[in-house]
Parts: C-alpha cells; structure tokens; sequence
C-alpha cells in the first residue's frame, strides 16, 4: 500500500486494516483494537474538565463493534492515564468496562500507565501479550525485533499539521503495525522526528518501507512511507511553525 | 519619598504619644520587587536621622500595661524572595512600614496571621501606579485594596506615584475605587527632556552592525550609557556587535570546547529579563559602581530600580511609544537641573518618522492612554478564593458589594459573579459535575475547603503569566541565561544563537536545559519576538498627521513646503527632512500613502502566492484585530489556512495556494458588518486566544501551574489548556473563564474596538493597487517571516489539504 487517496478504511495486509477512527481491524478474529485510551486524564491534569473522554471513547469504541459485528475488543495498553484515580472516576472506569464486557469479549493488554499493578482493581484481569493471525499484540513498552509481525500502541505516533494540530496516524511495516492513540488529548509523537525513526527501528522498520495513514474520525488517509513524506515535508515546508 | 512625609509624622506622633503598636501601619506597594528594597534602603535614611529607626538587636519591644507598644519605627520587605525565618519575624514583630508585592499581599490577605498584623493600616502607597492600572495585576490589587478595606479599623489614605500616566484623573479614579474622593498633586514639567535623532545609513535602512558602530561612537563620546532595544534578541545582537567593536571578550570555539568566554571584566554589560537573576544583579551593580561603559538592555531597566549615574540614553530604533521614549530618557541625569537627554538611532526612515512624531507628542504632552481592564474574571475568580480560604464563609451579595468598589470590577454583574462561584464550586461546566472544585458553594454563600484544597491557592497566587524558560549552559559549567520554552521549541541541535552576548553553538537540548558549547561565528537561528511592543495612539495619530502632511503637500507640488513644515513642526534637520520626504516620494511613486479613512490594500505575489498588505497606520494592536477579522472573510471564500503577519504600519495576508481574490473582493474586506463575529471565529483555534487561555485558566484556578509543590512542565500546560479550551468552546462556551480570554484577547492584547471603529470610519473602499515592486512602506512587513495563521477551524480540511498537496508532490506534480 503507498500514497493514495483517502478512504474509511485501508488495508495493512495480513487481514489487518485500519479503519477512520484510529482503530484496527483484525478480520480473522473479528476483533477491534484500540490503543492508549489514557481514561482518567482530565483528573491526571488537574480536574480541570470532567471525564469528557471516557463516555466520548466509550461511545466510538461501541459504535465501531456494532458496525463491525465485532466479537471482540482488544485495548492495547494505557487504558488508564494513571491507575490511581479518585473513588468518582474509577466507579465510571469500572462501570465502563463492565458495558464493554457486556456488549462482546474484552481483552486487557497491560501498558506502562497502569503500573505494577496493572489497574487490575479498575479494569479486571490483563495480559502482557497476545497472538492473533500470527501476530503478537502488546503495548510495545519493551520492543523486541524478529519472529512476529508485532501490533502495538505506545508511541502514539501522529503527523503533524502545523503549530499545535495534529492528526493520530497508523505506521505499518513488514515488522510492525503501530496503532494511533485514541485519547484526544494527546499531541502524539511526530512521525517525522528522530525518536519515532528509533521507535519503530527497535522492531527492525526502515523509514523508507513503513507507511502512514493518518486517521480523523471520517477518513484514513495514506500518506506513503514515512522516507517519502519526510521528503514532502522538506519540500513543501510543512508542518509550518507557527506562533 | 514626599509620600512618606506623613507617614513619619503620623508614626513619630504614635511615638510620642505612646501609641506605637506591634502593627504594621503604612503598605508599600509596587510592580517589582526590587522597588521595595530601594524604597525600604532610602526610607531608612530620613527614619534613622529623625531618631524613630529601630537600631538593629538593641531594642526589644516593651510590655506594658498588657499591650505592646514600642519606642522605635521597624521597616520590612515582604515579597516572593523573602527568607522563611524573616516571615516568622515579621508575624511576631511586624515591620510598621511595610513593602510589599501585590503578589506577597494577596498571601497575607488570605492568611488570618498576617491579617491580625494589618488591620491598623493608615497608609497605603502604590508606586508606578501606570504599571499597574492597565493590567490585571493592577485587577487583583485593586480588589485586595477592598477586601483590606473592609477588615481595616479605619480607612486608610492611598497614596499613588507615577512619573508618567494619563489620564490622570482614571488613573486616580483606579487608585481609589469607585466611590471616593481623590486629590491630584502634579508636579510634571520639573525635569527638561530632550530627543536627538541620528539616522546613520544612507539607503533605506541600517544595518545591525552600523548601528553598533553608530552606538559605539557615542558611547566613545559620553560617559556611562544606556543602551535600550525594542526586542530581546536585538540587545544580544547589539552587544555582540559591541563587543567585537571593542575587541573584548569575543567568545573562541577551541578544539577541546573549553572555551566558556569570560565576561566578568567585560565593560559592554547586557541585561534583560531572560538572564539569570545573578547576571542581572551583578549587572546592575557594576552599572551602579561605574565599572560599566555602557548596558545593553529592553525594557528590564526601564523602572525604577536604581542604577547609578548615567549620562546618556540611546534607543535603538525609537521606544515605540511615548511614555516608554520619557521613561527610558529620564534614566539619564537625575540629579536636579539635569537634562533628560535621549538619542534615538534611526535604522530605517520609518524610524526617522517615528521619532519625530514621538517628539511631538512629548512636546504637546500627549502620551499613551492606560485601560483599565473591564472586570477579568479570571482575577476575580482567584480573589473570591483567597476570601474563604482556608475555612471562612462570605455572603455573594457582600461579596459583590466588595468587589464593586475596586475600579476594575465597577460593572461586576451579579450573573457574572455567580457563575465563576458555580464554576469554582465544582459544577460550573455543562451542568455536569466537574472534578476541580476549590470552594463550597450553595447559590447564595461560598466558603473554603480546608486547608488541604487551599493549597491549590496558595501555591498559584498571582495574575502574571506564566512565560516558562530554560536554562541555558555551557557543558560543564553553570547556566548563564535563560530562553523562554515557546522559543526552545523551534531549537534545534547545531543551531547557533546569541545569549548574553555570548555565542553558542547547540549542543543539546533536554528537560534540564539546553548544553551549548561556545562558537565562533555568525547566529543561525533568527531572533524570538517577544516584548514587541505595538504604538498606540496618541504616537500612531501623529504619524499619520507627519505622512499624510507630507503627502498632500508633495501631491500639491509644494516640496519645499513639505520640507518646511517638517523643520516647523517635528524640528527636523535638513538631512533628516530629505529622507522623510523622499521615502514618501518613494511611496507615492509605486503606490500611495494610506489614511485613516480611506486605506490601500496593495496586492504582491509571493513565492505563487496571492499576497496583500493593507496599510493602516491604526497601530499594531489594532492590526491585530483587523488582520484576523479579513483573514477570516478571506478563509470562507478561499480553503485552506491564511497567514497573517502584523506590524505597527498595517497587515500582511497571504493566501492558500492556488487561491486569488478580484480586487473587488479584497474592496470587501474592511466592512464593519459582522466584525465581531468574523473576529471571534478568527481567534478560535489561533496560537494567541490558545496562549491566553492558558493565562486565564492559570489566573483563574481552572489549570494550575504548581500542584503538590511542583511546577507543572510548561509544554504540558499549554498542550492541557489548548485541549481544555477546545473542549470548552464546544461544550460551554458561556463558561467564565472561556468568555474572560475572548474579553483579554480582545480588550487588552488586541484593539478590537479601534478596528472596529476604524472599519465603520471608512469613507470609501479601501484603494486596491498592484504595485511593480515593493512599496516602501510594505518593504518590512513582507521581509519579515510569519506570525499566527488563521485557518479554517476544522481539522479535517487541513488534512485534507495536506494529503492533496503531498500526494501531488509524490506524483510529481509539484516541483521541490
């Protein structure tokens, strides 16, 4: 898959798609994917908002099931933003999974946010890593190279508009199939930098053969490979830094 | 010092009649913190003289007859600097003069120890009150003013200083609050001022270095001098210049990277308020010592504190504004009978006339107007904290009637009032419960919530904004400087930039700050914008009066006159009014010169885009405003982001590629009608309302700054604010501190009303021309590089955009 025009869904092969929204498809397991969740953030910076995030992911994440006939929901890891929140927020983090339970199979994957404890009291049982379609799905904390096709969350890799807009994206390789973040409120790590380079050449992944689809609610666009957009940015001079 | 003329009487009369408590009775208030150590050091003299100075451990306070009273008067110095063990002193024996911050005193208002020792308050000086007045520190003092007021025994007298404010009668109006009486003691016109102009280049404008041999020689010339830029970056640049002119301390990579040039026993000093505090102080008292042949400086030097002798003052490119012109000059010679002297060192002609019209005004004592600003919510919600905590309970409608005394606040709405309690009381966001809740609130009392939830006040007092900065080091020693992190965003490793008139070369940037090493060589990174300062009427009227006048005489065929009236009106030599007159000329020649009633709008195309510069001359604030409004009727008709560019002359829009407008379009642009709806869909989603967001939401307590005894990292802040303001303005765009940034936006950092005005005041269409080359009066504003950038606010169809362009590049259809 290269540059193209955009789509509400794309295919990342080996029956892996991305789909407008920043979620993954895996067709032979018919499950839904979603990445670094980061619930509970609102009180992490302070309160300053209520839980927005949690119904608004709720509802997209049940929505993409139903439409998707879904059996199950895969969370990749960060689901909390910090495992210890207030009595308040950990009942609808509770309440929250216990609706998504309801409505198919849940899988945690465990990721750096939880901690030790994995936010076991919040989110009920994790694992470290599992395998669907030949492919070892896990937070990707700790990279590994070799022997799988890994799925993983964590860098919440993004493409970056120009001053502080961005817009999550999809990285896929032969190595590795990174999932955006789904927190809004995250500005993500830009795929152009040298540290998202480091991140994904940990799993073995070039520049040059690993492609970005930016995902908005709408649309997945496919931008080429990371090599090929990094040209485009030099020569067209985005993203603009602005005031 | 005549304003503590009746505070020593009045405490040498409690003296005798033995009456001298443990109180403090007369508060020192000013905006800088190194103000009230001066004042205390030069209080002290006139007190110990009189015999009323308490001499250090020789006097202990007496017990008599149950009450303590005392023989000799105690001063003090109460701000952010102060030594815990000197607070616990000052509660026990409180200072009877007392300095302080608004800051400071907004801690001890909310703090019933500290309270207790000011309730016997006779005597309330503020000093610079222009510094204050126009802003929302000024906001917050005039409330805590009240809320002393209404614990006071008695009301005290107010006492406000200021060298240079108008009006004078808003400024007194703000000093006393609302309803009472006030007397005005003006003792203006003591001191004579006098403002040079050289101009030393013979094309369109100066170079950097020319100007610093220009300053050099005049520094050769005259003793100890002030050196004062407009921005930052620019007083590195000079200094730099300087240096290398004076064949000082010019800072030598060496193969082993160990070359940390010393500058200690430079004689060319550099302040500014990046520099780390010690290289500021130590600055100061070389200046102070004579040590320093001259100080580069931007407006850090430009109140009060006191820094010696100094014979001259140079102001690179004019001070922008009148009042900054007189408070600059008027650092040079302060003994009595001297000349307040000033040069200013024209870099282009714009400069030239800008000088000459601030000459003008000075003479006809026209200067800057403040604002005061009208109610800030994000004040009052930090003020009505500090009245409860830790666990005291007031009553809204008393809490009103407070409030309104305090000039700023003389319009509180009751609604408005009620809904930042709603909000500070947890529920004030879309009726759903939210999770920061710093006080109790039942629809009619509020109280506080112990001390625990008090903290989150007492650790973010204050109303300045938060602009965070890095340290900056060279590897292996200790930080000399410091960048503000908005600038550190754009660093990159390798990239090489003046600081402290020092260059350094990027070495690594971290959380920690930035390793430099130091580097031989010219900068590669251009200069960071902050401090611009923007004219404002009255300088920006009497600019267009000089290039207008000019104009219509040259229209007329009278140049001579031109020239005359020139000489009789801004005293200009002969020199100078030639090149006045011919930059004019210039102008007229490929274009024409704007007026206030009927603009031109002069169409260029740049790098294949559709570019326009609307000359005003309404001033950069007012620009501001106007630049956004057009560029958001432009990004309805046209897609994509339109970037926006603003200088004290008029606005640069550059359109979206593949985007023109007919000249009939751009005719559009200016009309009134819908302005303030255009505006405030301009400001959404822009850098600057996002910017002061973060401010109010600081202001007002929504977001903190510290929590639990740390600083929250800044990028964090801004990046928690933006998506909290996005979230807001879709949620509840009637939420106080939401309503309080488009207020500050547009009130106090942009000047919507005088574009707004100016929009209605047209005569006729702007003129549209299409100049064959750059017109000289657009010539800056299309060299400089891009400020904010109004887009169409949805994100999608900047992705859209983007995706067409690079898929197009991928093709091949867009040429690198």
């Amino acid at each position: 898959m290269t540059a193209g025009p955009r789509a509400l869904a794309l295919s990342l092969g080996d029956g892996a798609t991305a789909l407008a929204g920043g979620l993954l498809w895996l067709e032979s397991s018919a499950s839904i994917v979603v990445a670094d969740l980061h619930l509970g953030y609102e009180e992490a910076i302070g309160g300053a908002l209520p839980l927005w995030s949690l119904d608004e992911s709720l509802q997209r994440i049940a929505t993409a099931i139903d439409a998707h006939r879904a059996r199950e929901l895969v969370l990749l890891g960060d689901v909390l933003h910090h495992s210890r929140l207030s009595d308040a927020a950990g009942d609808r983090v509770v309440a929250a999974m216990r609706h998504l339970r309801s409505i198919c199979s849940l899988i945690v994957v465990a990721g750096n946010h939880e901690g030790p404890t994995r936010g076991s009291a919040l989110l009920g049982d994790s694992v470290e890593e599992i395998e669907r379609a030949g492919m070892l799905l896990h937070h990707g904390d700790h990279p590994r190279i070799g022997g799988f096709r890994h799925i993983i969350g964590h860098l919440h890799p993004s493409v970056v508009l120009g001053g502080e807009r961005s817009v999550p994206a999809f990285l896929s390789a032969r190595e590795l199939i990174v999932v955006p973040a789904a927190t809004p409120y995250s500005r993500g790590l830009n795929i152009l930098t040298r540290d998202c380079r480091d991140a994904i050449g940990a799993y073995g992944a070039r520049p040059s053969s690993t492609q970005v689809i930016a995902a908005t609610a709408e649309h997945c666009y496919p931008f080429g490979s990371i090599g090929e957009l990094a040209r485009a940015a030099r020569a067209l001079r985005f993203p603009e830094r602005n005031g | 010092m005549t304003a503590f003329l009746p505070i020593f009487s009045d405490l040498a009369e409690r003296r005798d009649r033995d009456e001298l408590f443990a109180r403090t009775f007369a508060l020192y208030v000013s905006p800088l913190r190194a103000l009230g150590y001066d004042v205390e050091h030069n209080v002290r003299r006139p007190l110990r003289e009189m015999g009323l100075l308490e001499r250090p451990n020789s006097e202990r306070a007496r017990v008599r007859r149950g009450r303590i009273r005392e023989h000799f008067v105690r001063t003090g110095v109460r701000t952010g600097d102060t030594p815990p063990e000197e607070r616990r002193l000052m509660l026990s024996r409180p200072p009877h003069i007392l300095m302080t911050t608004p800051e400071s005193l907004a801690l001890m208002l909310a703090m019933e120890r500290y309270r207790v020792t000011l309730r016997d308050i006779r005597f309330i000086v503020l000093d610079e009150v222009h510094a204050l007045a126009g802003n929302k520190r000024g906001a917050q003092l005039s409330l805590l003013l009240e809320s002393l007021e209404a614990f006071t025994r008695a009301p005290a007298q107010r006492i406000g200083l200021s060298a240079s404010v108008a009006p004078i009668e808003r400024a007194a109006r703000y000093l006393v609050g609302t309803d009472r009486p006030y007397a005005v003691v003006d003792t203006r016109a003591l001191r004579e001022t006098r403002l040079d102009i050289r101009a030393p280049f013979t094309g369109a404008m100066a170079p950097l270095a020319t100007l610093a041999r220009s300053a050099a020689s005049a520094i050769d010339r005259a003793g100890t001098t002030l050196v004062f830029t407009n921005v930052r970056s620019q007083t590195e640049r000079i200094a730099y210049e300087l240096r290398l002119l004076e064949g000082e301390g010019v800072p030598i990579e060496t193969l082993e990277g160990d070359a940390a040039p010393r500058h200690s026993d430079a004689r060319i000093g550099v302040h500014h308020s990046a520099l780390e505090r010690s290289v500021r102080h130590r600055t100061e008292a070389r200046l102070r010592a004579g040590e320093l042949r001259a100080v580069v400086c931007s407006a850090s030097l430009e109140l009060g504190v006191d820094i010696g002798a100094i014979e001259q003052v140079l102001l690179i490119g004019g001070a922008r504004g009148v009042v900054t012109t007189l408070q600059r000059i008027g650092r040079a010679g302060h003994r009595p009978g001297d000349i307040a002297r000033g040069v200013v060192l024209a870099q282009d002609r714009d400069d030239i006339i800008e000088a000459a019209a601030t000459r003008r005004c000075i003479a006809d004592a026209a200067i800057e107007e403040i604002a005061v600003p009208r109610v800030p919510l994000d004040v009052l919600a930090q003020w009505m904290v500090s009245c409860v905590v830790p666990e005291r309970r007031v009553d809204l409608d008393e809490l009103m009637q407070v409030a309104r005394r305090a000039t700023p606040f003389a319009e509180l709405e009751r609604e408005d009032l009620f809904a930042c309690a709603a909000y500070l009381g947890g529920g004030g966001v879309a009726g759903e419960p939210a999770h920061v809740r710093r006080i109790g609130f039942d629809g009619r009392t509020i109280w506080g919530l112990g001390r625990e939830a008090s903290a989150a006040f007492f650790e973010n007092i204050g109303t300045i904004p938060d602009e965070r900065s890095v340290p900056v080091r060279i590897a292996g020693e200790r930080s000399f400087g410091r960048l503000e992190e908005d600038f550190v965003d754009r660093l990159r490793v390798g990239d090489i930039f003046v600081l402290e008139g020092r260059t350094v070369r990027v070495e690594s940037i971290d959380r920690s700050g930035i390793t430099t090493r130091a580097h031989r060589g010219r900068p590669t990174v251009p200069q960071w914008n902050s401090n611009i300062r923007g004219i404002e009427t009255p300088l920006a009227d009497e600019i267009e009066r000089l290039r207008v006048g000019v104009a219509d005489r040259i229209t007329a065929g009278e140049r001579f006159e031109a020239t005359v009236w020139l000489e009789r009106r801004y005293g200009l030599s002969e020199d100078l009014r030639e090149r006045v007159v011919a930059y004019i000329e210039q102008q007229l020649a490929v274009s024409a010169i704007p007026r206030r009633d009927r603009p031109i709008v002069e169409i260029y195309h740049l790098d294949g885009l559709q570019s326009a510069v609307v000359l005003t001359g309404i001033g950069r604030k007012a620009n501001e405003a106007l630049a956004r409004v057009a560029a958001t009727r432009i990004a309805r008709i046209a897609s994509g982001s339109v970037r926006i560019l603003t200088d004290d002359l008029g606005i640069m829009l550059q359109l979206p590629p593949r985007t023109r407008l007919q000249d009939a379009q751009w005719e559009r642009l200016l009309e009134e009608e819908g302005f303030d709806g255009d505006l405030r869909e301009g400001l959404l989603g822009s850098t600057l309302l996002r910017t002061h967001f973060r401010y109010v939401a600081n202001t007002g307590l929504l977001v903190l700054r510290r929590a639990n005894g740390r600083s929250l990292r800044a990028s964090s802040l801004r990046w928690n604010s933006g998506r909290i303001l996005d979230r807001l303005v879709r949620e509840d765009a009637r939420f106080p501190l939401v309503r309080e940034a488009f207020r500050s936006v547009c009130e106090d950092v942009l000047d919507a009303e005088r574009a707004r005005n100016f929009c209605a005041s047209l005569l006729a269409p702007p003129r549209i021309l299409h100049p064959p080359v750059a017109s000289p009066m657009s010539f800056g504003i299309l060299t400089s590089s891009f400020g904010d950038d109004v887009a169409v606010a949805d994100r999608s169809e900047l992705v859209d955009a983007l995706h067409e362009r690079v898929l197009a590049y991928l093709a091949g259809a867009i040429a690198p």
